[in-house]
């Protein structure tokens, strides 16, 4: 028999509904490791650098080349099996950030360590908030969550303690957020 | 089409074709969490997914994550087609009147 035009409305909207909860649930469960790798080297990258201060470039080089190996691994073992074997518009992604990242830090140069502590952790906040408001809700959460406390740290607390603030701020946040992502 | 393809009018077939229709194409959503999703019982979405199979709309894949077996499924190209013509169906109804 036909379906009627309420019967069809309701298949549409389910069908949107549940479209949406499949899509997000997705995106949590994908970026759930990443997430949680990240908190772990932000703790250590924060972590060395109050306890190595004269180190912490060095600290910082090993974390962000631990963090880029880690995370292509993760995102190679999870893409779609009917996925290209590499993806040249995510990796000129990577450049253009890399590329606007820089360019801004040479005009505004000279940051203090503090500063540089700081930006870091807010557009990495901001930039889970701009995917969130496409790709989920609980992203939008944990990026206001980071930017929150990390403007906190900035503003309340001295030097020293804000880098331990930082530590605290990565491996909770971040790590708590990926197993709440991947609970979702 | 003057009838609905029955097999994805099912409420609990819709939603699995739905879910999975949703993610980029190959994607493979685990058995777990499509039951999540859902919200079936375990017998009755195996049920439902072998209907969808056995018409040729999903393909599963059985594996084992350390001694834990894994069932995951994709939407396969045919299944993608008539998902996609079962959503036309419905938009020419509600555009219809």
């Amino acid at each position: 028999m036909p379906l009627s035009n309420s019967e069809a409305k309701l298949a549409l909207n389910d069908i949107a509904r549940m479209g949406r909860r499949s899509f997000n649930a997705h995106g949590y469960a994908a970026a759930a490791p990443q997430l949680m790798l990240w908190g772990a080297l932000w703790f250590l990258g924060y972590g060395g650098t109050y306890f190595f201060h004269a180190y912490a470039g060095w600290i910082w080089i090993g974390v962000t080349i631990a963090g880029s190996i880690g995370s292509f691994w993760i995102g190679k073992a999870s893409k779609p099996v009917t996925a290209p074997k590499f993806s040249w518009r995510i990796f000129f992604t990577w450049l253009a950030a890399l590329g606007a990242i820089s360019s801004v830090l040479a005009i505004f140069a000279p940051f203090t360590g503090t500063q540089i502590g700081t930006l870091f952790p807010l557009i990495t906040g901001w930039a889970y908030v701009f995917l969130g408001v496409w790709l989920g809700p609980r992203f939008v959460m944990a990026g206001m969550l980071i930017v929150g406390l990390t403007l906190f740290g900035f503003f309340r607390l001295s030097p020293e303690h804000f880098i331990l603030w930082m530590a605290f701020v990565g491996s909770v946040t971040l790590i708590g957020t990926g197993l709440w992502l991947r609970r979702a | 089409m003057e009838q609905p393809d029955a097999v994805i009018h099912q409420p609990v077939r819709l939603k699995i074709m739905s879910a999975l229709k949703a993610l980029p194409a190959g994607t493979q959503l685990e058995f777990v969490r499509l039951k999540a999703l859902v919200g079936a019982t375990e017998g009755n979405l195996g049920a439902h997914l072998q209907t969808l199979e056995t018409q040729g709309y999903i393909a599963s894949e059985k594996d084992f994550v350390g001694k834990k077996p894994r069932t995951r499924i994709t939407l396969t190209k045919e299944g993608r087609r008539a998902f996609e013509a079962y959503v036309d169906y419905l938009r020419d109804i509600v555009g219809n009147i």
